[in-house]
């Protein structure tokens, strides 16, 4: 891995080089919700945050999107374009996109996320104050990893660590090569300072190795019906994680055009297995959390060896009722 | 507070080792300064229970449950504007009064946890450096490691509840303390802010908020009294609203709950409390209220012989609308 360093007021001229494509980063809003957006002025970007609202995915699979559009003429794919560079990812997010990519490469290729994917750059910004729901390092990662990135920086003070990740990162330092310098002692200290320091306030854990072998047997678990008690059944903690990724299809119909709309879809939804006959696989909210944890902790891990979850701590942020995924599943670790 | 506690848990307690309640929906805390609903089914659980003014949730959302409504006698726990709900739902008859034991908690106000974070952000204090949190004569004291940090409830609550006129619950069995009389007043100020744009002002407002919304339906399924058994949005034959998460269906689906809420909608606004976009749904609901107020002199939850808004009327009612 290839080490640099860039002064901050240079980071301006590296983002301001990277333009040539399209950037998106975190973008405040007026309401003080983080979010990727495109940019198009560069003081529109962020760097003060925990992590956006929104992950990462939005980008990669926007919430609505048409598959194709038909007419009297025919059928009409839509044109998607390339992403281009998405700068400030936390680790965790950008893990999720790796997680993302064998799920829609395995069995059929999904076009759509692979255009979105081809040719970027992700450029990371290490959690040096990571939030206080957050649990990475329970999943193999950490404020600092660089799992999915081409490269992440790191705020050391007055210049950003630069840990050159990929060949796409090598070739974006390789061009702008007057912006980046070599790392000092100093500045290798200061780095390993911050992420024992982020490390250290990661204070959320989860034994994950006992809890997916503990899931093998808990299906029929009373766990079930607890945990679930308090669950309102919004799609909260399945829109806003990094990995959840499980859509719907309709046909829409708008002046004279039919088009086929794919759109987020959550197994915490009654509807998401309904079927025409009217029997419900899954009635009650017990079979819905159960589900959406199997999915993530057992199912993934059978299909793609990947677990879906990657610790960001969103579901656990934003659930309005206040159901635990960590707590959850230390209860069935220790069942 | 402590006292208040104390005696929620000794008449939970009592409620359930009498067998008079089969269990009573209330809060736990689960840290410090995280709190969230909690069933309890024993003595034991009893003394799980919790109560602070972080203990936002409005519970009557659980009695609108299949298996709660089929269910045995139950306690719940409630504050002013969650009694509210549980009166309409009754005037509604979707809760059976002789099956409800309410345990009423006079409120002094629920401090927004967001506003907290910030305020503490600001004095350098780590939200999780907190080891309590109380309020009491319009002071919330926040107890951390290194002291107590004082604040005024009027800029640390939320901005609801500086508009509250029901702070004691209007209905209960059990009230646990003394009765809390408002401590603000009503003068709907955020709606007519709202009321004073033009309409192509408004609009844009209405139209940047609603575009945020990913419809997670949070606000929905929250509100006690959004209990439909099939939602307008869910419908596919015919398809009311699209999947597409776009501002023109978006909109659609605010303003119909809005208006399937005319004359039901207490004001407790857990929607939008519950709203991760942080969309300003008390607006619209409000404005629904004020209207309500005044022109039918209605106010939604406030006795439980009164009729619902939509199933009675006046001879004074207005009728501008027949031509």
């Amino acid at each position: 891995m290839i080490n640099k360093v860039i002064k901050k007021r240079d980071l301006q001229k590296f983002l301001r080089n990277l333009r040539t494509k399209k950037l998106y980063a975190p973008v405040k809003d007026e309401e003080g919700k983080i979010e990727f957006k495109l940019v198009n002025d560069l003081k529109e970007i962020t760097f003060e945050f925990t992590n956006t609202l929104k992950p990462v995915k939005s980008l990669f699979i926007p919430q609505t999107e048409t598959i194709f559009m038909t007419d009297k003429k025919g059928i009409h794919p839509p044109k998607v374009s390339n992403l281009g560079v998405v700068f400030g990812v936390r680790p965790c997010d950008a893990k999720s996109i790796q997680v993302l990519t064998k799920v829609f490469e395995k069995d059929r290729e999904d076009p759509y996320f692979l255009q979105r994917k081809k040719d970027l750059s992700m450029i990371g910004l290490a959690c040096t104050s990571p939030g206080e729901n957050c649990f990475c390092s329970s999943l193999g990662l950490g404020p600092f990893s660089t799992d999915g990135l081409d490269m992440l920086l790191a705020d050391i003070g007055e210049k950003y660590y630069v840990e050159v990740v990929s060949k796409s990162g090598k070739k974006l330092v390789e061009s702008n090569q007057e912006l980046f310098s070599e790392p000092t002692k100093a500045d290798r200290k200061l780095r390993k300072k911050a992420q024992q320091n982020a490390e250290k306030k990661i204070a959320r854990k989860l034994d994950v190795e006992r809890v997916t072998a503990k899931l093998k047997h808990a299906f029929e678990s009373a766990i079930w019906d607890e945990v679930s008690k308090i669950c309102v059944g919004c799609g909260i903690c399945t829109y806003f994680c990094p990995t959840c990724h499980c859509f719907d299809l309709t046909d829409e119909f708008l002046e004279g055009k039919i088009f086929r709309v794919r759109t987020w879809d959550s197994c915490t939804f009654p509807y998401f297995t309904l079927q025409s006959s009217g029997h419900n696989p899954r009635p009650t909210r017990r079979e819905r959390i159960r589900n959406r944890i199997y999915h993530k902790f057992q199912y993934l891990l059978e299909n793609i060896g990947e677990i879906g979850c990657v610790g960001c701590g969103r579901c656990l942020e934003n659930c309005p009722s206040g159901v635990n995924l960590i707590e959850v599943l230390s209860r069935v670790g220790k069942s | 507070m402590v006292n208040l506690v104390e005696n929620l848990r000794k008449e939970a307690g009592r409620l359930l080792t009498e067998g008079k309640v089969k269990h009573i929906i209330g809060y736990e805390m689960v840290e410090p300064l995280k709190v969230r609903p909690f069933f309890a089914k024993s003595a034991d659980d009893a003394n799980k229970l919790h109560y602070s003014p972080l203990c936002a949730h409005n519970l009557a959302v659980y009695l609108t449950l299949e298996e709660i409504k089929a269910g045995e006698k139950i306690g719940l726990v409630v504050k002013g504007c969650d009694s509210r709900a549980v009166i309409q739902l009754i005037q509604e008859g979707i809760v059976d009064r002789e099956k409800v034991v309410l345990i009423g908690v006079p409120c002094r106000g629920i401090v927004d946890l967001e506003k907290l974070r910030e305020e503490l952000g600001e004095r350098n204090v780590q939200s999780s450096s907190a080891t309590g949190i109380s309020i009491e004569n319009g002071v919330v004291k926040v107890e951390t490691k290194n002291g107590i940090i004082k604040f005024d409830r009027k800029e640390i609550v939320f901005d609801i509840c500086n508009h509250c006129q029901n702070p004691t619950p209007v209905l209960y069995d059990i009230l646990l303390g003394e009765e809390v009389k408002p401590w603000g007043k009503e003068n709907y100020e955020d709606v007519k802010e709202i009321e004073r744009m033009d309409l192509k002002e408004r609009w844009n407002y209405w139209k940047e908020k609603l575009s945020k919304c990913v419809r997670c339906y949070a606000c929905r399924e929250v509100c006690p009294l959004c209990y439909c058994k099939e939602c307008l949005v869910d419908k596919t034959m015919p398809t009311w609203v699209r999947k597409s998460v776009v501002t023109s269906e978006n909109t659609f689906f605010h303003l119909m709950r809005v208006f399937h809420l005319a004359g039901r909608c207490v004001g407790c606004v857990a929607c939008e409390r519950s709203c991760p976009e942080g969309i300003p749904l008390s607006k619209l609901f409000r404005k629904m209220e004020k209207d309500v107020k005044a022109l039918f002199d209605y106010k939604a939850g406030m006795d439980v012989e009164q009729k619902p808004l939509l199933a009675s009327f006046k001879l004074e009612d207005p009728e501008e609308f027949i031509k």
